[in-house]
């Protein structure tokens, strides 16, 4: 578990796979963070409050930008050493081999990276230089 | 100068000796046609030549005991042989090249050499008949089989790339686990035919976020109707249970607080179901 920097919010990982944010002062719950698969093991904040980063037994870690409550990035390592950014829009990054670690599926269908960018909505490959976050 | 007759075997393989022969036959061919002035436009020579008298020659063959004991006749797509095709079809025979193209070690330009006969096998305006074919070991990208018949054909498995099917039939036929790039549907006939686990990234006349695609593409993944999540693998805790699909194609198991559907052949993972918040402790299927 993490306070945010000011001491407002305290973020509590679970191993439900949730991550929930508290007020601090009155202990009311605040917001909680899914989409991780597995449980959660580990919760920060960025330094500033706005963003929170968890760490999962899925193997990933996620940030949240903690006013919209929302998944604003996931952080994929490859298994070959590469890593891959997902960000909630369809765009990716991905550095190294997938390894067959991450995949698009349409209904039953398998798509490696790349195979479906000039298809699917949203989805597209962003410069290894582009700034995830504004 | 004398022009150079273009070799008209620059692919043909075999024995030197074989092959010098086979020149020498077709010299002596096109002389002969050249000085009995029968070769029809563009000319005899460096070419399968088209001549006067080649219709004629086709009826000949009909009454060679051979073409009445052939249940299968090999006839190039050339000219000269339009009528023996068209012949061969008319006596109930069966065209070499629909075996060709189905045949499972068939080297693909002798496919693509089948798929041309066929094309001009029938007499202009009717369709290439494509119909009942195993279409799976022939290369069809780029190819045009617009308003061709394809009925009952099995295309399954294959990766179709800009191939025009434009107001093609493909009743009954099978395109379970195709992808098709490119190319179109358009206005193609689709009664019948099988889509399971097929994906279209991408064709003409349909796949814009306003077209759902025709009804009977329901089964197939089609970019712009199905949104494609991003799925990223991990252990994601005990798998406490499986299941397979009534027709044995896919297996279902449990995995921590997911349901994994998989290829049951190959097993590869296609698909996490997300939503439960403990352990999937049961699947089944529908």
């Amino acid at each position: 578990m993490a306070f945010s920097p000011d001491g407002a919010l305290l973020a509590t990982a679970s191993e439900d796979g949730t991550t929930r944010i508290w007020s601090a002062a009155t202990g009311a719950p605040r917001a909680t963070l899914t989409g991780h698969d597995g449980p959660v093991t580990g919760v920060a904040f960025l330094p500033g409050g706005a963003v929170a980063i968890t760490t999962s037994q899925d193997g990933t870690a996620m940030l949240w930008d903690v006013a919209d409550v929302a998944m604003a990035a996931r952080l994929v390592p490859l298994p070959g050493g590469g890593a891959a950014v997902l960000l909630p829009d369809g765009a990716y990054k991905i550095d190294g081999e997938s390894g067959g670690r991450l995949w698009w599926a349409m209904k039953l269908c398998r798509f490696g990276p790349g195979e479906l960018d000039a298809y699917g909505p949203g989805i597209r490959r962003l410069p290894d230089s582009e700034p995830i976050r504004p | 100068m004398p022009r150079t007759a273009p070799r008209h075997d620059r692919d043909a393989g075999g024995p030197a000796d074989l092959l010098a022969a086979k020149a020498a036959l077709r010299s002596q061919a096109w002389a002969a046609l050249r000085s009995a002035g029968v070769a029809r436009f563009p000319g005899a020579v460096g070419r399968i030549p088209n001549f006067t008298g080649a219709e004629a020659a086709a009826e000949r063959l009909r009454d060679l005991p051979a073409w009445a004991g052939a249940q299968t006749v090999k006839a190039n797509p050339d000219s000269p042989q339009l009528r023996v095709r068209q012949r061969a079809l008319e006596d109930g025979k069966t065209l070499w090249a629909r075996r060709t193209l189905a045949a499972t070690d068939g080297a693909q330009p002798a496919k693509l050499t089948a798929l041309a006969v066929l094309d001009r096998v029938a007499p202009a305006g009717t369709a290439l008949d494509l119909s009942g074919i195993d279409l799976r070991h022939a290369d069809l990208s780029d190819r045009d089989l617009s308003g061709a018949s394809i009925r009952g054909a099995t295309l399954r498995g294959m990766h179709l790339d800009r191939v025009n099917l434009a107001g093609a039939d493909l009743a009954g036929a099978d395109f379970s686990q195709a992808i098709l790039r490119g190319g179109s549907l358009r206005d193609a006939t689709l009664g019948g035919s099988r889509w399971h686990r097929a994906a279209i990234p991408g064709t003409g006349g349909l796949a814009t976020p306003e077209d759902t695609g025709p009804p009977g593409l329901d089964a197939a993944a089609i970019a712009g109707r199905d949104t494609p999540p991003v799925m990223v693998d991990s252990s994601a805790g005990p798998a406490l249970c499986l299941a397979y699909s009534p027709d044995g194609e896919l297996l279902a198991h449990g995995a921590g607080s997911r349901v994994v559907i998989s290829d049951a052949a190959t097993g590869q993972a296609l698909r996490f179901l997300p939503g439960h918040q403990g352990h999937v402790a049961g699947v089944a299927p529908p």
